[in-house]
C-alpha cells in the first residue's frame, strides 16, 4: 500500500468494518502527508461512526485552520470545463508547492471532517467551537459552511440554535437550506 | 471486445450506421460529418474521437481518441486553480463523466496497455473523489434537485459503475445512484425544471438519456415512463416538454434564463427511440439543425448520443400542435405551423429570480417563421432594468472577489406583463402558488390564466389580474387583460418586441428584420403609450429590443388587443445549389486572391464543404455562385451561422455588419441594391466556419446551417379595420373580413 491511490483505497474499502486493525490505519491516513489520503480517511471515519475518530478529526480542522486554504488570489489561465486543450495558470512568484497544494483542496479536507464528525453522532466542546465558526465564517468556501450546517443539524445540540439561525439567512441556497434543515431537526 | 457501457449492441450500432450511410439518410450524412471532422482533424474535434474508434475499430482512429484523453488528463491539475472546478464544479462532473466513460470505451477495445490503463484510471477516480464527490455532498439532499445535482449524481453514479471494482467508485456509485430517482422525480409532472430553456434544452434533457439508461442497466425496470418521487416527474415528461420548447422558427422558447438558442439533438434522438409519439422523429428527421453544435453538458458530444440513441424506425409525419401544461404555460399553434402563441405563468424563483423569472403570463409570439417577441438576459453593458432594489452581491462564486451583479432581468419589468403602479423589480418574496390556468381548450384555440397571487403579495387590494390568448380563424391572435382593484391604480401592459417600428395609425406595429410584421392594436382600451428601444437585451437574437408600454389608470383596467401578424416576402428561387467554394486555410486571402477555378468544389450552401466531402477542415471559406435577381424588390436570404460573413455583390462589397449578431439565430435576410434588379449577378461570399470545438474562434465546432433563397415582396394591407362590437371582434384586412365572438372575461 505505497500508492496515493491505494491508501485512498484502503480508507474506503475498510469504511464499513468495525476492526481496530484497519481503524488504526485509517486514524493514520488521516495524518498521512497526502492531503488526498487525509480526504479519503476522513470520509472512511464518517462512514464507520466510530466516536473514537473525533479527536483526531477535530486535530484535522485544527491542522486545516492553518493552511492557507483560501488565500488564493484569482490566477491568469484556465480553459472550457471538459476541454482537452492544454493550458497552464501562472502563478504568484514564490508560491510555494504546500500552498498549491493548500489551494488545491480548499475546503475538501475540512467538508470531510465536518460530514464525519456530525455522522459519527458524538462531539466534543472542540468540534462544536469548530463547527460553530464554520457556519458563518465567510472566508470559508459555501462547502465548508453548509456541510457544518449539516453537521450541527445531525448532532442537534441546542446550544447551536443561534448559530444555524444565522446561517438561515447565508447567501449561498446550499448554505441556508443546510441551516434550516438543522434547526428544524433540532427543535424536533 | 468486451461491451462499451451503454452500447449493448456493438455490431448492431455498426450497421446502423452502415446502413444509413449505404441509404444516404439524414442519420447516414450526419455520421459521416461527425467521421470527417473526426477524422481529418482530430485535434479539433476531440470529443468526436472516441465514437470514431469504437465505429471503425482502426488503430488510427483509437489512437485519435487516446490522445484526446491524455490531453484531457493533462487539464485537470491547471483546472484545479480555476473559479470554475473550485465553485462550480458540477460543470466539470459531467464532462469528466464522459470522458471516463470514453476512457472504458477504449479500454473494452483493449487500447491501452495495462500501465498506462491503471494510471488513466486511478488518475480518473481519483480527481472524480476528490472534486465531483465532494461536490456532490455540497448540495443538499433531498432539496436540490435541478441540472447542477443532477450533474454531479450522474458522474457519481456512472463512474462509480463503470470502475466498480474498487471501494472508492462503490461508494460514489452508492450515493449518486441513490440520488437519481428523486432528482427527475423532483422535476413537477410538467417536465419543466423551471430553469429555462437553455438549461432544460443543453444540461437536463442531454442527462436524461443516461440517466435513465444507466439506472436500467443497474436497477433494472423501465425508468423511462416511470412516475418518481417526490413530484411525480418522469425522464418522459422532461423529453416531452424539451420537444414542446421547439418553435417552427427552428429556436427554442426564450423561457426563463438566456433566451433564444439553436434546439440540440440526442435528448429528441432518445425519447424518439423509446415514445411512440411521432413528434420526436419530426423534430429529428426535418426540423433539427445538424451543423450547428453547442456543449451539452459541458461536452460537444451531441452529434454522438444523437447518433447513438437515433431509432430506424420510421415514424409518420407530425405537426407542432397546440399544448398546455396547467403549472407553467400554453401554446397556440396555428394548423400550418406559420402563428405561434405561447403564454406562460410558471413559478418565479422567490426573492432572486435569476433563472425562474417573473413572468406571470408573459407572451412569446413568432409567425411566419419570424420570433416577434423576445425574452432573456441583458448584455454587460445594458442598464435598462438595474433596478435600485435588484441588486445582489456574492461571494461563493469567484476566487478571491465577490461579485456584484443586478438581477432586475429577472424581474416583471423585463417581461410583457402586467404592471402596477410602476414595479417593474415586481418579484415573488416567499413560496407560494402564484398563478393557476383557468382555462384551455385545443379545439377553440384558447388559453386563460389567473396571475393574481404574485401581485396580490405587494398590493392587497388587488382582485385579480389575468389574461387571455386566442389564435382566431388561423390569421391573428386576441389577448384580453383585465386588472382589477379595490382602489385605483396606475396599470401598465407591457410588450418586448423585436425591431424594428414602422409607422401605424393604431397600437404599434414593428417589422422584423425577415419582413414579418405584426401589428398590437387595442381594440378595447387606450391606446396611450410609451415606446423605447432597449439596447442590449436580449444579448441575443437582434441585441435590442422594443419596450412598449401601454397605460391606464382605475379600479377595472381592461385591454383586448388584436394581434395581427403579416408576412411580407416570399420565396422566388432556391439558390442553395451550385456554389464553387474555396478554402482559405490561412483566413487571409483577399478577393482577388481567391482561384474560382477548375479546382474549386461545387457544394450546395447548407452547411460547411468539409461536412459534405473529405476536404480541409479550416476556418475560413469562400463560396460564388451566379444569379438571376428578379426585376423587383428583392433580398437574399442566407444560412444563419455564417461567421463573420463578407457579401460582394458583381465585385462590390455590401455592408451586411447589422447583420452579424442576428444570424447567430436566424437566416439574414440580405436587400439587393436597387440597381442589381433584373440583372444576372455575380454573388461571392466569404465566412468563417466552426472548425474546432475549443479554438476561441471555432464556435464550437458548429457550421452554417440554412438554405439560400431569393425573396420578393408580397402584400400585405395591414389592418384597415378592428372593433369591438355586440359582443363581436371584427377585424378588416384587404379584401378580407373576420368576425370573431369574444366573451369579455368578468369578475
Amino acid at each position: 500500500m505505497n500508492s496515493t491511490f491505494d491508501m485512498m483505497e484502503y480508507c474506503a474499502a475498510n469504511a464499513t468494518k468495525k476492526d481496530d486493525a484497519s481503524f488504526k490505519k485509517i486514524l493514520t491516513c488521516l495524518s498521512d502527508d497526502n492531503w488526498r489520503v487525509r480526504y479519503a480517511a476522513a470520509i472512511a471515519l464518517g462512514d464507520r461512526k466510530d466516536p473514537n475518530a473525533v479527536d483526531a478529526l477535530v486535530q484535522v480542522l485544527d491542522n486545516e485552520d492553518k493552511a492557507p486554504l483560501f488565500s488564493q488570489p484569482k490566477l491568469e489561465g484556465g480553459a472550457h470545463a471538459g476541454s482537452n486543450v492544454p493550458f497552464s495558470v501562472i502563478f504568484p512568484k514564490g508560491t510555494t508547492e504546500a500552498t498549491k497544494e493548500a489551494w488545491r483542496r480548499r475546503g475538501r479536507l475540512i467538508q470531510a471532517a465536518c460530514l464525519a464528525l456530525g455522522n459519527i453522532g458524538k462531539t466534543s466542546p472542540k468540534a462544536l467551537e469548530k463547527l460553530h465558526r464554520y457556519t458563518t465564517d465567510q472566508k470559508c468556501d459555501y462547502s465548508v459552511r453548509a456541510a457544518s450546517c449539516k453537521a450541527l443539524g445531525q448532532l442537534a445540540s441546542p446550544e447551536s440554535l443561534p448559530i444555524l439561525e444565522k446561517a438561515t439567512k447565508d447567501e449561498e441556497w446550499c448554505t441556508s437550506c443546510e441551516a434550516r434543515k438543522a434547526v428544524k431537526k433540532i427543535l424536533k | 471486445m468486451q461491451k462499451p457501457f451503454y452500447i449493448d449492441d456493438l455490431d448492431a450500432l455498426r450497421e446502423k450506421l452502415s446502413r444509413a450511410k449505404r441509404d444516404g439518410s439524414l442519420m447516414g450524412r450526419v455520421r459521416d460529418s461527425v467521421m470527417r471532422r473526426s477524422r481529418n482533424a482530430p485535434e479539433n474535434f476531440p470529443w468526436f474521437t472516441p465514437f470514431t474508434a469504437l465505429v471503425t475499430g482502426e488503430k488510427k482512429d483509437i489512437e485519435n481518441a487516446k490522445e484526446s484523453i491524455r490531453g484531457y488528463l493533462k487539464t485537470l491539475d491547471p483546472q484545479t486553480f480555476g473559479m470554475g472546478l473550485q465553485f462550480h464544479f458540477w460543470c466539470f462532473a459531467f464532462p469528466h463523466a464522459r470522458w471516463s466513460l470514453y476512457f472504458h470505451w477504449l479500454c473494452e477495445m483493449g487500447a491501452w496497455d495495462a500501465a498506462e490503463e491503471k494510471k488513466i484510471k486511478e488518475e480518473l477516480l481519483t480527481f472524480q473523489y476528490i472534486n465531483f464527490f465532494y461536490g456532490m455532498r455540497t448540495k443538499p439532499e433531498p432539496e436540490c434537485v435541478d441540472n447542477q445535482t443532477m450533474s454531479l449524481c450522474f458522474s457519481n453514479a456512472l463512474l462509480g459503475h463503470l470502475f466498480n471494482e474498487t471501494a472508492m467508485a462503490k461508494r460514489m456509485y452508492d450515493d449518486g445512484i441513490r440520488r437519481l430517482p428523486s432528482l427527475i422525480g423532483g422535476i413537477p409532472t410538467s417536465g419543466y425544471s423551471g430553469e429555462g430553456s437553455t438549461y432544460m434544452d443543453y444540461v437536463v434533457g442531454p442527462s436524461i438519456p443516461f440517466i435513465v439508461e444507466l439506472l436500467e442497466r443497474t436497477e433494472s425496470g423501465d425508468w423511462f415512463c416511470k412516475s418518481l418521487p417526490p413530484h411525480g416527474g418522469s425522464a418522459e415528461s422532461v423529453c416531452r416538454m424539451i420537444a414542446r420548447e421547439w418553435m417552427p422558427n427552428g429556436l427554442l422558447l426564450p423561457w426563463d434564463h438566456y433566451g433564444y438558442v439553436i434546439p440540440m439533438r440526442s435528448c429528441i434522438a432518445f425519447a424518439a427511440s423509446r415514445s411512440e409519439d411521432p413528434f420526436y422523429s419530426e423534430l429529428l428527421e426535418r426540423q433539427a439543425n445538424w451543423s450547428y453544435d453547442q456543449s451539452i453538458g459541458w461536452g460537444y458530444d451531441d452529434l454522438i448520443w444523437s447518433l447513438i440513441w437515433w431509432p430506424e424506425k420510421k415514424q409518420k409525419r407530425a405537426k407542432f400542435a397546440s399544448w398546455h401544461e396547467p403549472e407553467v404555460g400554453a401554446a397556440l399553434v396555428s394548423e400550418d405551423s406559420q402563428l405561434y402563441l405561447m403564454q406562460m405563468w410558471d413559478e418565479s424563483t422567490p426573492v432572486y429570480p435569476t433563472r425562474a423569472h417573473v413572468n406571470p403570463n408573459s407572451l412569446i409570439l413568432s409567425a411566419y417563421g419570424s420570433p416577434l417577441m423576445i425574452d432573456g438576459v441583458v448584455d454587460k453593458k445594458c442598464t435598462d432594468f438595474n433596478f435600485d432594489d435588484t441588486w445582489r452581491e456574492v461571494s461563493y462564486m469567484d476566487i478571491g472577489t465577490s461579485r456584484k451583479f443586478n438581477f432586475g432581468a429577472g424581474c416583471g419589468g423585463a417581461h410583457s406583463v402586467i404592471l402596477v403602479d410602476n414595479w417593474q423589480g415586481m418579484r415573488a418574496s416567499k413560496e407560494y402558488r402564484q398563478a393557476e390556468m383557468i382555462e384551455f381548450s385545443q379545439k377553440e384555440k384558447s388559453v386563460m390564466a389567473d396571475v393574481t397571487p404574485i401581485y396580490r403579495e405587494k398590493l392587497s387590494d388587488v382582485k385579480m389580474i389575468r389574461r387571455r390568448s386566442r389564435l382566431c380563424c388561423e390569421r391573428f391572435w386576441l389577448i384580453e387583460d383585465l386588472a382589477i382593484f379595490a382602489e385605483e391604480h396606475d396599470v401598465s401592459a407591457r410588450f418586448f418586441f423585436r425591431p424594428n417600428l414602422i409607422k401605424s395609425k393604431q397600437g404599434v406595429t414593428l417589422e422584423t428584420n425577415e419582413g414579418v410584421r405584426l401589428s398590437l392594436i387595442p381594440i378595447i382600451g387606450p391606446d396611450k403609450k410609451t415606446c423605447k428601444t432597449i439596447k442590449g437585451y436580449p444579448e441575443r437574437l437582434d441585441g435590442e429590443s422594443l419596450m412598449i408600454d401601454f397605460k391606464q389608470k382605475g379600479k377595472e383596467c381592461r385591454w383586448l388587443w388584436l394581434a395581427w401578424p403579416e408576412a411580407t416576402r416570399k420565396i422566388n428561387t432556391d439558390v442553395s445549389e451550385g456554389w464553387q467554394a474555396v478554402p482559405d486555410p490561412t483566413g487571409k486571402l483577399e478577393i482577388s486572391e481567391v482561384k474560382f477555378d477548375a479546382n474549386a468544389v461545387e457544394v450546395p450552401l447548407t452547411i460547411p464543404p468539409y461536412l459534405q466531402r473529405d476536404l480541409p477542415v479550416v476556418r475560413r471559406w469562400w463560396f460564388k455562385r451566379e444569379i438571376n435577381i428578379p426585376k423587383e424588390t428583392s433580398w437574399l436570404r442566407l444560412p444563419k451561422q455564417m461567421l463573420n460573413l463578407r457579401v460582394w455583390l458583381n465585385g462590390k462589397e455590401l455592408d451586411v455588419s447589422e447583420h452579424k449578431i442576428r444570424m447567430n439565430l436566424m437566416e439574414p435576410e440580405i436587400r439587393i441594391p436597387d440597381k442589381l434588379l433584373g440583372k444576372k449577378v455575380e454573388i461571392v461570399l466569404c465566412c468563417d466556419t466552426g472548425y474546432s470545438q475549443y479554438a476561441s474562434d471555432g464556435n464550437g465546432g458548429g457550421g452554417f446551417y440554412g438554405k439560400p433563397v431569393i425573396l420578393v415582396g408580397q402584400d400585405a394591407p395591414g389592418v384597415e379595420k378592428a372593433e369591438y362590437r355586440d359582443g363581436m371582434v371584427i377585424v378588416k384586412s384587404g379584401n378580407q373580413e373576420f368576425k370573431v365572438k369574444h366573451k369579455l372575461m368578468d369578475f
